[in-house]
Parts: C-alpha cells; structure tokens; sequence
C-alpha cells in the first residue's frame, strides 16, 4: 500500500521575509538593505515616472499649460520636499545599479573563489563590492545634500 | 550568561498535520557548558515531550538535516551553542521556503529536485570512457581551487530559507542548486556546460538572483552560493557573447611524481591484493 502524503504547512516566508532587513538575524547584511532600498525606489521610480510623463505631456498644449504645472510644483513646499526625495531616490538607484552591474554581469568585487580561508568566509559579503557599496552611499549622500541646497535655494528657503 | 546549571527556556514552533494545528510550545531545560540547541531539543524529547520531532544524524556539521531557524536565523541546530545564543530564551521554528511535515521537519523533495534539475555530476562526451574508466581526468590542485569552495555544500537549506527571493518565487531554483550549477560549469573535468546553461539561464534562474547575500552569511559551511551565482552569471554573460571557452581537461595516466630523496618507502602490504579479492 503506498504511504498517504501527510497534510503539509506551507511556511514560505512571503513578502514578509522578502522585504524584512533583519531576517535573517544572523550578521548584518549590508547588501540585503541595499536590495531592499533597490526594490522600494524602483517601485518608486516607476510610480514617479506615469506622473512624470503626465507633467511633461504639458508641453504639447502650449508654453502656458507647461509654466502652469511647473510653476504649481515650484511654488508647492510639498512638491519642492517631494522633487528633494525624488533626488536621492534616483541617485540611490542609479549608484547601487552601477554597483549590481558590476558585480552581477561582470563578477568585479564578489572575490575570487580560488582564495579559500580556513574555516572558508564568504568572499563576496568581504569583497570589493561592499566597499564600493559604501564609497556609494557616502557619495549618494553628499549629492542628496548638495542638491537639497540648490532646490532649496531655489525655492528662496536659504 | 552565568556560569553553572542554568535554566534557559525553549519556545518551540509545532505543527501537527494530523488536525493542522499549529501552536508555539515551552519547555524549561537545565543547560550545560557546551550544549548545543540539538542537545537541548534531544533532552527535551528524552526528559519531557517525546511527541517533539526534528530531524538530525550525524550531530556535528556534516550531514545538513538539523537545519532550523533558531533565534531569527537559520542555523545548524547542532552547531549552534545554548551559551553563545547568550539569550534566556531560545526560539526554535523549522525552516521558511519549505513545507512542514511535523514540528521542526521540512520536506525537503522539492529542493533535492531543483538540486536534479542541475544536473550534479560530470557529463563527458565520451560516455564509453566514462562508464569504463581507462585513465584519470587530469586537474590541477590550481584548478581544484576553483570548485573547492562550492563542493563543501551539505545541501542543509539554510540558503534557501534565508534567500528572499525562495520567500516569494516557489519556482526559484534558490542559492544551493545555483552554486552547484556553477560548481560543475567551472569543473575543468565536465563538458555539459551548454546543458546546464540552459537550465539555469531563465528568469527563475539566475536572474532571478537580486543579490542581498544572505545566503552567503547564514552558509555553516562558507560556501558563499552569492558569489557562485554572480560568477554564474558572469560565465553566461560571457557565453551568450559567444565568449566562454571551456576546454575540458585531457583523459591521461596518472601523473608519475618522483619521491623526494630522504623520505622512505612505505612498509610492505600486510594483505596482499590477490587474498583481499578472496576474500
């Protein structure tokens, strides 16, 4: 007779594991933050990206609908804040990109496998790539800073 | 944590299928220096609750099925040390991205057959010599160097729990089998690259990957399936741009070393081959 297949739970973690920093709470992953913040900005780039079409579609009725829109937005404090946000999502995105691109299509900074401890360590949490990672947060955050001075400014703020 | 018998307290995840019920459980258990969370999960089905059940073997790292999260992260139960949790309380749940079958034992058929899907072993295109070995495969310890790392997996799963790509895509071929993809792609012995390419190259693949390494830091063994499957990708990067060269290593006799001058010969055989045959 063959054996009944028991009832089985499903435990698969589900977005709740996807999008959770501190699971696993084993060392702290520096890289799973970084493709976390990726996930959330993409989505947040692609939400930007219908309204940036939608303001830019201005421009076909007329220099007076586009300096309308613009001028809402400018005068806006929220939309101001909003174009700061905006600022340091695309520069996250764009520098953490260079950063995969490198690491995931021409293998620079995951380590070299020949290059074995013992007890083995895992290279690529070690390599290069996690200082490039840092090198990318540090600049991203001064760009953030520098552009918030000039929108700002911009605004008459400072 | 205080030195001496001490009480830590274990707060265990069950599952029964029978009824489906699922519910945390407590136990209280006396905690030695050295004791392992496998120890304690022992001396609890020893002392108080027989119905508990896991899954373990060999007891020291080897084998890969006490897989478990403990504390928030999937660990080795019988590598991981009641002391250096230095936590009163320990929280024990079987591993996430498999299904139950009872208290802390995962079904683990699904990820043996990602493992499959691979294909772990040597493809040569001489099957002939293959099947009826005449000579070696020649590798150098240089080139042994560059599966070294990925051949110490013990298919425990950790990877694979603690992956957030498994947690959302049950078609993810996950950390392990990726790994082992590019363990045999890179082996200079195998000739199956394109094969195996083609089973890995999709978007439940490799691509599927996002990088956030955990399973490189949960790995007991530091295998580092992150940086496995970024090579991977790398070495299909090259391929699709008609790149990849991969020239299998040649079938030779063994290589003949001299014996260094001073070291002895070896004292003679006290079985002979001819009798172990016999007998």
């Amino acid at each position: 007779m063959p054996r009944k297949k028991p009832k089985l739970l499903d435990n698969r973690g589900g977005l709740r594991h996807h999008l959770n920093p501190s699971y696993p709470r084993a060392r702290w992953t520096a890289e799973r933050w970084a493709f976390i913040l990726h996930r959330l900005t993409g989505i947040f780039l692609a939400v930007y990206l219908l309204a940036h079409i939608f303001v830019t579609s201005r421009v076909a009725q007329g220099q007076g609908a586009w300096e309308a829109i613009m001028s809402s937005i400018e005068s806006n404090p929220l939309g101001v804040v909003g174009e700061w946000i905006l600022w340091g999502v695309i520069v996250f995105h764009g520098l953490n990109g260079i950063r995969l691109v490198l690491a995931e299509a021409l293998g620079i900074g995951v380590g070299d496998p020949r290059k074995l401890k013992v007890p083995p360590e895992p290279e690529s949490v070690y390599g290069k790539q996690r200082a490039l990672l840092w090198i990318f947060v540090v600049l991203g955050f001064i760009a953030w800073i520098v552009g918030g001075i000039i929108l700002f400014g911009e605004a008459g703020w400072l | 944590m205080a030195q001496g018998a001490q009480r830590v307290r274990f707060k265990v995840k069950r599952y029964d299928p029978e009824t489906g019920r699922v519910w945390w459980q407590e136990y209280d258990v006396e905690v030695y220096k050295g004791m392992t969370v496998l120890d304690a999960l022992r001396k609890i089905r020893a002392d108080s609750d027989p119905t508990l059940v896991l899954r373990f073997s060999c007891r020291m790292g080897v084998c890969g099925s006490c897989g478990m999260v403990i504390n928030g992260a999937p660990r080795l139960a019988c590598q991981t040390q009641v002391e250096h949790l230095g936590t009163d309380m320990v929280v024990v749940e079987p591993l996430p991205n498999f299904p139950v079958l009872r208290d802390l034992v995962v079904d683990m058929e699904d990820f043996f057959a990602k493992h499959r899907l691979i294909k772990p072993y040597l493809i040569r295109r001489d099957v002939e010599e293959q099947e009826n070995p005449t000579l070696e495969y020649l590798m150098s310890p240089d080139e042994h160097q560059l599966i070294k790392r990925y051949t110490y997996c013990i298919q425990c799963g950790l990877c694979v729990a603690a992956c957030p790509v498994s947690a959302i895509d049950p078609e993810y071929l996950g950390p392990q089998a990726l790994a082992q993809a590019y363990r045999f792609i890179t082996d200079v012995r195998d000739e199956g690259y394109a094969e195996r390419i083609e089973v890995v190259d999709n978007e439940h693949g490799c691509w599927r990957c996002h990088f956030a390494d955990s399973c490189s830091v949960v790995c007991p063994k530091g295998v580092d399936p992150g940086q496995a499957i970024q090579l991977l990708r790398k070495t299909i990067f090259k391929y699709r741009l008609r790149l990849f060269r991969k020239k299998a290593s040649p079938v030779a006799p063994p290589l003949k070393a001299e014996r260094r001058p001073g070291i002895p010969e070896p004292p003679p055989r006290t079985v002979q081959p001819e009798e172990a045959q016999e007998a």
